[in-house]
């Protein structure tokens, strides 16, 4: 019996292995047959803008490829811009051949471009609403959508509460079954604006209709957070004070303030980041096991988790939240300039981090004392996310390391790149000596599952058309985080003199003060350090 | 999904009314309930209209002799098991809480005597109060139940009743599903097609539960197909799968929806069956496989036929030989033709067991190459399976991954989940469309 390659030459054999290997297991396809939603109409609010034509209808159309969405379903856009259907429809192509992987067959284009509309608005004209509204009635009877919406808010955060509040005089978000709103972030720019945004969310919907995006909880290897830590025997018993030195979570990206340095400028790395994703990431990591696997009783726990969380030394600021701007450097062989070299014809003496440490501490039984070490900045040495759980040293080291120092175990969980998780530990060396050297036991979610992650909005907008909140934040949850960075962005806001912030160069792994901020609070933190990465 | 039974409320116990005036009959349900001043106010779900098609006269024989109060809606649930219990100990047979042959007989038989008598009353509820709560947690709002009778044509006669399951605490309101149940001869339920469509709720996607075979040939089955939304058959319980698959295979060209209860069986086999390539390392291995090994225990091999059709599917195997070998195994081997025009070899064989409620479920599957020398054997076998499989030799060359024990799967459990789904399932139809392919070469 001659292999089925036989026939083919060297050539085609790696061609064909090559495919088969980034081809779906053909076994894979389909055979998870999930919910699909009900017939809805999704409606998004800033149509016009980059979000929807790179992010959310490419990710619903390979959902729409995927079959995971029903005939009926309908996008209506709605922007300021006085375009066309047609218009609106070319434009979403162009996006899903330039940012995804195409549109495939062009009639499967044509059957998903047939539900695409588009009506133009004024996002505070109680008239645009009534128009939409009109228009959606009608497309409910065309398209047999039942009346169920998604109102999807792509739009700056100045018009949440016009939007809100015309949405709601419309009657619009009336009856919460059928209804949802999704709102993109930034949730407030500090506590008291997250309030005032919560009230106005309250008084036109209830909470059961609201859908707050928070994108890296989308990403498959945060949710594998929770399966991680809750469907294995192993780690939990050791996930605790007894046995964990402390935490990183790092969040590094390469890019700076990018092409709009201005609106970069009004959040900085502290509201933009550490906020919303790596303060998620890490009730994820630290929180209790929740009572079940849905919505509140995850957002439960998440809640309870930020509620014992402060930063660790309230008078002191210095030693638990300090910031960071990158100065002129290097990246990738290229001369880059400094943040204040952007920002000069707009805000030269401009104060807003691109890099934020912070030290939080968790008062708790699980974790007191525990230090929980937050990092996140712009044009830093690579673009990587992870957390690090140290674990304690051995009390009493017998053996001779081949480094002199034995170190102890580390567990990564990888989130970007190369998503998976390896755990470090001594092994002994081959020879006649007892000596030991730090070895790696690597997971990779590609080489194990042989398939892509999926995307991050994807799956959200897939959930909130489900009508599950699980991955969305709850009003009391955002609040929450916001109050644990409050004390920081008080300070950090009222501090004018350009002088008082740190530099670091361009492609370096922050301000000399994030390294200060890990090992010489305590005695006993001598010896920590920043994960290299 | 909550395994519990909710607690329910009952508006109206079953009633029989004339089939004319059923809407006013439920009008007026809804009307002495909201003049019931307790507080709490009862709606209608505003979900699905769920008809059952139900030719297994258990239910109904223990709802006209007093065992069974509830609606007869054609779906087991706590009610009917405790209705069969009470009945089997009246007869002082064995109370298994499932109905068989023998228990149908004594209901028969009572019935015939009893007549003209005045019904006793029993109080089963009082064992296992609650709709099935399969179908309450999925909240249908009006469960139209078709059952057809063996006895003399006598119209159709019609009964309604009202309940509303409690699923969640702290509602202030009930959301509460109407049955209406009609019985009489086949004859007579398909002249009545009529009011049956007039009975279905607008605008509310309808699903069909179809307990029999397909019968393309019955008006009424004809009338469903066009109206509903997905047709729920389980292939489980069909006389002769290979005929019936042809006529799904057919429905399913003419673009009718189908669901079948029977393919989610085969969940956990395609899952594993799916893991045992998802490494890089093993993924190339998939285009050797030629041996095709599945063993179902006899009686039926719908589900080893649709196993056989998704794996020919996916692999885009085209089938040229059917050849029906028999024997104590029912022994059917088919070959294929990859793209690749390598011929595969595939064997379906029916273990003699004993099989529990469900006929023909899968007992173990080898995917193999002919060449011992090509690493793509994979043997997927639930416990008894096994030992078949380990004892050819494959325990020394194959991967083995053993199926955890599902026991039977229920098909009310089934149904509750396919009533969650809406949308066609490509997967089943063209599974489904390849099984066709294979049995066109039976016939």
């Amino acid at each position: 019996m001659p292999t089925p390659f036989a026939k083919l030459g060297t050539k085609d054999l790696i061609a064909i292995t090559s495919m088969v290997t980034l081809l779906e297991n053909p076994f894979r396809v389909g055979l998870r047959q999930e919910r699909t939603p009900e017939p809805s109409i999704l409606v998004i609010f800033g149509a016009s803008g980059d979000l929807t034509q790179r992010k959310l209808v490419p990710a619903l159309y390979q959902l729409k490829r995927e079959r995971r969405l029903p005939p009926e379903f309908t996008i209506v856009g709605s922007a300021r811009r006085d375009w066309s259907h047609d218009f609106f429809r070319d434009h979403l192509r162009q996006g899903i051949e330039e940012f995804s992987d195409g549109i495939g067959s062009e009639e499967f284009w044509q059957d998903f471009a047939q539900g695409l509309y588009y009506c133009p608005g004024d996002m505070d004209n109680p008239e645009s609403y009534q128009k939409l509204k009109v228009f959606l009635e009608e497309l409910d009877e065309k398209r047999r959508t039942r009346g169920n919406r998604v109102f999807y808010l792509a739009v700056g955060p100045e018009f949440f509460p016009p939007g809100l509040k015309q949405l709601g005089a419309a009657g619009m978000l009336a009856d919460p079954s059928k209804q949802r709103l999704v709102i993109e972030k930034p949730f407030g720019k500090d506590l008291n604006s997250a309030q005032s945004l919560n009230r106005t969310v309250q008084k036109v919907c209830q909470e059961n209709q609201v859908y707050r995006i928070d994108h890296y909880l989308g990403k498959e290897t945060v949710q594998n957070l929770l399966v991680f830590r809750f469907a294995n025997a192993i780690f939990e018993p050791i996930w605790n004070r007894q046995f964990v030195d402390h935490v990183q979570i790092t969040v590094a990206e390469t890019v700076g303030a990018g092409d709009r340095p201005s609106y970069y400028d009004k959040s900085g790395a502290l509201r933009d980041m550490i906020q919303n994703h790596l303060l998620q990431i890490f009730c994820l990591t630290a929180m209790e096991a929740p009572n079940k696997l849905n919505a509140d009783s995850i957002r439960n726990e998440k809640v309870k988790i930020l509620q014992a969380t402060s930063l660790a030394d309230i008078d002191d600021l210095e030693k638990s939240a300090i910031r960071g701007q990158y100065s002129d450097g290097w990246m990738a062989g290229k001369r880059v300039p400094g943040y204040r070299e952007e920002l000069k014809d707009i805000n030269p003496e401009t104060t807003t981090p691109t890099f934020v440490a912070m030290k939080l501490l968790v008062d708790n039984w699980r974790w007191k004392g525990v230090p929980f070490y937050l990092r996140t900045g712009k044009r830093l040495p690579k673009k990587v996310s992870e957390i690090t759980i140290q674990f304690k040293d051995v009390p009493l080291l017998i053996f001779e390391s081949v480094v002199q120092q034995t170190k102890p175990n580390v567990l990564s969980l990888r989130i970007q790149p190369n998503e998976g998780m390896s755990l470090h530990f001594e092994a002994k060396m081959p020879g006649a000596d007892l000596r030991t050297r730090r070895i790696k036991m690597d997971f990779d979610y590609d080489k194990e599952f042989g398939m892509a992650a999926s995307d991050a909005y994807k799956r959200l907008l897939l959930d909130a058309m489900l009508g599950d909140q699980t991955l969305f934040t709850r009003a009391d949850e955002v609040e929450e985080a916001w109050r644990v960075v409050t004390p920081a962005l008080s300070l950090w806001d009222a501090h004018g003199d350009p002088n008082s912030i740190p530099l670091y160069e361009a492609g370096s792994w922050g301000p000399k003060e994030a390294e200060l901020l890990i090992n010489s609070d305590t005695p006993q933190s001598n010896s920590r350090r920043w994960e290299k990465l | 999904m909550s395994t519990q039974t909710p607690p329910i409320v009952s508006l109206q116990a079953p009633k029989d009314v004339s089939i004319e005036v059923i809407e006013s009959e439920l009008r007026q349900i809804w009307q002495n309930y909201s003049g019931a001043d307790d507080g709490v106010a009862a709606a209608r779900a505003q979900t699905f209209t769920f008809i059952v098609y139900e030719p297994e006269p258990t239910q109904s024989l223990l709802a006209t002799l007093g065992f069974y109060t509830g609606p007869v809606d054609g779906i087991g649930g706590p009610r009917t098991v405790a209705a069969i219990k009470a009945a089997q100990k009246e007869y002082e047979l064995a109370i298994t809480g499932t109905s068989d042959e023998q228990l149908l007989q004594r209901l028969q038989a009572d019935l015939d005597q009893v007549q003209e008598k005045v019904l006793r009353s029993y109080a089963p509820d009082l064992a296992g109060s609650g709709i099935a709560d399969a179908i309450a947690s999925s909240n249908p709002c009006r469960i139209i139940t078709l059952c057809p009778t063996a006895s003399a044509d006598e119209g159709v006669q019609a009964q309604v009743s009202a309940y509303c399951p409690v699923t969640q605490r702290h509602e202030a309101t009930l959301t509460c599903c109407e049955y209406i149940t009609l019985k009489g001869t086949s004859a007579a339920l398909e002249r009545v097609g009529g009011i049956l469509s007039e009975l279905i709720i607008k605008d509310l996607p309808q699903f069909v539960w179809w307990k029999a075979s397909p019968e393309p040939e019955y008006g009424l089955f004809q009338r469903l197909v066009d109206q509903c939304d997905v047709i729920i058959i389980d292939s489980s319980g069909f006389q002769e799968p290979e005929d019936s698959f042809q006529e799904i295979g057919k429905m399913i060209e003419l673009g009718h929806p189908l669901a079948d209860l029977n393919w989610r069986r085969l969940a956990a086999w395609q899952e594993l069956t799916a893991e045992a390539f998802d490494s890089t390392e093993r993924r190339t291995d998939i285009l050797s496989i030629d041996r095709v090994t599945i063993d179902y225990e006899k009686g039926n091999p719908a589900q080893a036929l649709m196993y056989l059709g998704w794996v020919a599917s996916r692999l885009q195997w085209r089938p040229f030989k059917f050849i029906k070998e028999g024997g104590d195994y029912n022994l059917f081997r088919i070959h294929f033709t990859s793209p690749d025009q390598r011929t595969i070899e595939t064997e379906l064989a029916g273990i003699p067991t004993d099989s529990g409620t469900i006929l023909g479920d899968l007992m173990s599957i080898r995917l193999a190459a002919a060449d011992p020398s090509l690493d793509c054997c994979t043997v997927l076998c639930s416990e008894t399976g096994c030992i078949r499989m380990e004892a050819e030799g494959g325990a020394q060359s194959c991967r083995i991954q053993q199926v955890t024990h599902l026991g039977d799967q229920k098909t009310e459990t089934l149904l509750s989940q396919q009533l969650l789904r809406s949308g066609r399932d490509v997967l089943y139809e063209e599974s489904m469309k390849m099984s066709y392919e294979i049995l066109k070469l039976w016939a």
